[in-house]
């Protein structure tokens, strides 16, 4: 099932910096910053990251007046939980080797 | 945003699809916050919008690029199987266009059949584009120049001393086949649908 696949390198970043902050709402253009992924990169695992639930998305009313309202971003309880359980599952080979 | 990346963007929502049209509205405002160029994003995106679908809809999208060339591959069947017929004059020359003219039509009478609404649309009017191009390509290739392809001395059918149908008419002509097959497979199907609810 897709909620059991493995998380990649790239969604892991990304889950991570949103991590960082976990009670802000990021923006796409922030996230492409903090994370340095590319736009064809970058929402491909916004959209399966949303499609698993791991993260939750709003659209927020623009800062400037006249322009359009801004699609962001925020990790949900489950995200924080599967980013725990990669981050453990990762380090598990450097933890037995350091042993 | 420039008119280049708007237009990518509304492409994009296009073929990702209306399940996805809410992702590429957000890549659209994220790129309407870009100061400066915002053209390596919008492209981006467009590609991040084709790969969706695709992995989405894999099984349409090979249907989609192999339709083409399967109807092209009929169609000089079909033509070198009339013209030889023709050449030993037993069929008609009305006959052996009417064939070549004809030769896409069970495929667009078939699309709408195993696919509904915009989805069988838009795979009828990539085959009709991509095989109306053949020939276009082919003469190119052939070395006949611009001028002389559109000028009079062309013809989309030229069956001597026979029928003669010009660039522009035997374009309407195929178009008008198309359409008819895809209008008679698009109303077989609504019959299916009724017959069946």
């Amino acid at each position: 099932m897709g909620r059991s696949r493995k998380l990649s390198p790239q969604s892991l970043a990304l889950l991570s910096a949103l991590a960082n902050r976990p009670s802000d709402w990021l923006y796409g253009l922030e996230l492409a910053n903090l994370t340095g992924l590319k736009s064809g990169t970058l929402y491909p695992i916004l959209i399966r990251l949303a499609d698993r639930t791991l993260l939750e998305s709003r659209w927020l009313e623009p800062s400037e007046p006249g322009r359009p309202p801004r699609h962001a971003y925020r990790i949900t309880g489950t995200g924080l939980k599967a980013l725990q359980q990669a981050d453990s599952t990762t380090s598990r080979p450097a933890k037995e080797a350091f042993a | 945003m420039n008119a280049f990346t708007r237009a990518l963007f509304r492409i994009g929502r296009w073929i990702a699809g209306r399940d996805r049209a809410e992702w590429l509205d957000a890549m659209a405002a994220e790129a309407e916050a870009i100061k400066g160029d915002s053209t390596a994003w919008a492209l981006g995106c467009f590609w991040a919008a084709a790969k969706d679908r695709f992995a989405r809809d894999w099984s349409f999208a090979v249907f989609v690029l192999l339709l083409p060339v399967v109807v092209s591959l009929w169609k000089l069947y079909v033509f070198f199987a009339t013209s030889s017929l023709q050449f030993e004059q037993q069929i008609p020359d009305w006959l052996a266009v009417a064939c070549w003219i004809l030769s896409p039509f069970p495929f667009a009478v078939l699309v709408p059949l195993v696919r509904a609404g915009r989805s069988a649309l838009i795979a009828v009017a990539i085959a009709f584009l991509a095989v109306e191009a053949v020939p276009v390509v082919m003469m190119l290739n052939l070395g006949v120049a611009p001028s002389q392809f559109f000028g009079p001395n062309f013809n989309w059918y030229k069956c001597d001393p026979g029928v003669r149908i010009g660039l522009v008419d035997g374009i309407a002509v195929d178009f008008a086949a198309w359409a008819t097959a895809f209008w008679l497979g698009s109303a077989l199907r609504r019959r299916f649908v009724r017959l069946r609810g």
